[in-house]
């Protein structure tokens, strides 16, 4: 509860700064709303070209697009500050933080925290809202209740890749770009149905990063389409409890990583 | 000129000390590229040609397209804003040298290090996974450095005109994000400009942008004769006259009614 209190605390404290440079504010709240779009306007180019990829059709894209971008512009929005954690770490700032007493992912994620970056939420939201209306789907409780449980463990599984990915920085140093491939490279990848990539590259970046998760399996239930690529029927609802040990296994990383950090003596 | 080349050496070797960042780069452009590569390909399995291209030519134009990102600093360049911000351009002022042809120098310092080793790198990545990707021939390697080199400069004299809109609002990181998006977009990142309809391809292609990195990629892929490529550097020079003029009158606005910050 303490900590509720003081995120709140901090991220008012950003909001109001942030709020200092009002056109600033506003130039990168729409920068980042119109970064975002521009993939979505790559998903609709691509369509103007070919009636299907991979023999889904664009408004089963733009379903993938609006899950796999929600969830992941919701993490970013979240806890994306946790991006500094390498400089912090480079910088020799991270020590502050330790000896601060409240947790240090939280002091974090506070401090660092922007508004702006809800302008991608609310960007991938409106294409959801649109593809939903666009698939042909015979719709039922079941499926329409899938939609915002694979948005909340998509969320909660690219937090816990956000998390993993930057506590890299712990054992080596200058990981922030590496980070990228998996984070925003992650989000990218869950735009497009897996059958486009390569297989290994599917089982690396699908499976092991579990992107899979994310969206493509629920999305083949909601969107009523057979279970392929070798995964099994039942995969199409593990999301939640992929996300749950996702969850647990980053607090574990971190956790590790912070017992693991000696500082850089400098 | 001597100082300016002396000045380009620096950042070079500056860039080179960063080599875990480069490495994570390199990585992640990688796979960039591939998922780019792999959607494209996923395009041409369902038709051969899109505007007269095949899958070789996408897949060969997105790696290239990876190579020249940190070369333009398609993601955005603030190292002037920053210094107008915190006043630390004082001292830049007050050096006996030009102080735009030195920030150009230093970018293309910076640029020729990004050339090598984070162009490099992810385009053999992209040739070692992918048959489709193209090694150029002479012809076209030698004109892909002609226009990768002006598009470092044209690149250059962009951000420091982009960075001295500073000077006036003081917090550059959203200018600097909507200029960098027109790189990516309208430089063909995102997807080739190919995709788009002829009436504004024709258009797009006579950008600044598109002289960055959407035409010097198309004469990686050799689509281009020699004709077309004395085009595309005429386009770049002019851009590049363009830009140095823009910089310069911001620059000595600037400078004539300059307060340092924090001063």
């Amino acid at each position: 509860m303490a900590g509720a209190r003081l995120w709140r605390h901090l991220v008012g404290a950003r909001v109001r700064s942030e709020w200092q440079y009002r056109a600033s504010f506003f130039a990168l709240f729409t920068a980042s709303l119109l970064f975002s779009l521009t993939d979505f306007v790559a998903v609709v180019l691509v369509f103007e070209q070919v009636p299907s990829i991979a023999d889904w059709s664009i408004a089963e894209v733009a379903f993938l697009y609006g899950t796999g971008v929600t969830a992941a512009a919701l993490a970013d929005a979240t806890i994306g500050a946790v991006e500094s954690v390498p400089d912090r770490i480079r910088l020799g700032t991270f020590d502050r933080l330790l000896v601060r007493p409240a947790p240090a992912l939280l002091q974090i994620v506070g401090d660092d925290f922007a508004l702006r970056r809800f302008g991608k939420v609310l960007q991938s939201a409106v294409i959801l809202g649109v593809a939903i209306a666009a698939v042909d789907v015979e719709w039922t409780v079941a499926r329409a209740a899938m939609i915002p449980l694979m948005i909340i463990s998509g969320t909660s599984l690219f937090t816990s890749i956000w998390i993993v990915s930057n506590s890299v920085a712990f054992w080596f140093t200058d990981t922030r770009e590496a980070a990228n491939s998996v984070t925003y490279g992650g989000s990218y990848l869950s735009q497009y149905p897996l059958a486009v990539y390569g297989r290994w590259f599917r089982r690396l970046f699908a499976v092991a990063v579990p992107i899979s998760f994310v969206n493509y399996l629920p999305a083949l239930f909601v969107l009523q389409r057979p279970t392929d690529l070798g995964f099994a029927p039942w995969m199409r609802f593990a999301s939640p409890l992929v996300a749950l040990l996702a969850l647990i296994v980053a607090a574990q990383v971190w956790a590790l990583g912070i017992r693991h950090y000696r500082s850089t003596g400098s | 000129m001597r100082l300016y080349i002396e000045v380009a050496r620096k950042s070079f070797r500056r860039f080179a000390t960063y080599r875990g960042a480069v490495l994570g780069g390199v990585f992640t452009n990688t796979i960039f590229g591939m998922i780019h590569a792999y959607v494209l390909l996923g395009v041409h399995a369902e038709r051969e040609f899109v505007n007269g291209f095949d899958a070789s030519d996408a897949v060969t134009f997105v790696f290239g397209a990876q190579a020249l990102l940190m070369v333009v600093r398609a993601f955005g360049w603030d190292e002037l804003g920053q210094r107008l911000r915190t006043g630390d351009i004082a001292s830049d002022l007050q050096r006996p040298a030009d102080v735009q042809a030195w920030w150009i120098a230093q970018f293309v310092g910076m640029s020729a290090f990004y050339v090598i080793f984070r162009g490099l790198p992810p385009f053999i990545g992209g040739w070692l996974v992918f048959d489709e990707v193209s090694l150029p021939g002479p012809a076209a390697l030698f004109w892909f450095v002609v226009t990768a080199t002006l598009a470092a400069g044209l690149a250059g004299a962009y951000w420091f005109a982009v960075n001295m809109i500073a000077y006036w609002i003081i917090e550059v990181r959203g200018v600097v994000m909507a200029f960098s998006l027109m790189i990516m977009f309208f430089g063909g990142v995102i997807v080739p400009l190919w995709f788009l309809p002829d009436a504004l391809l024709d258009a797009f292609r006579l950008t600044p942008w598109a002289a960055m990195v959407q035409l010097p990629g198309e004469v990686l892929i050799g689509s281009r004769d020699v004709a077309a490529c004395l085009r595309v550097v005429g386009l770049q020079l002019f851009w590049l006259s363009a830009l140095v003029g823009a910089g310069r009158v911001l620059l000595s606005t600037a400078t004539r009614r300059l307060v340092v910050q924090g001063g």
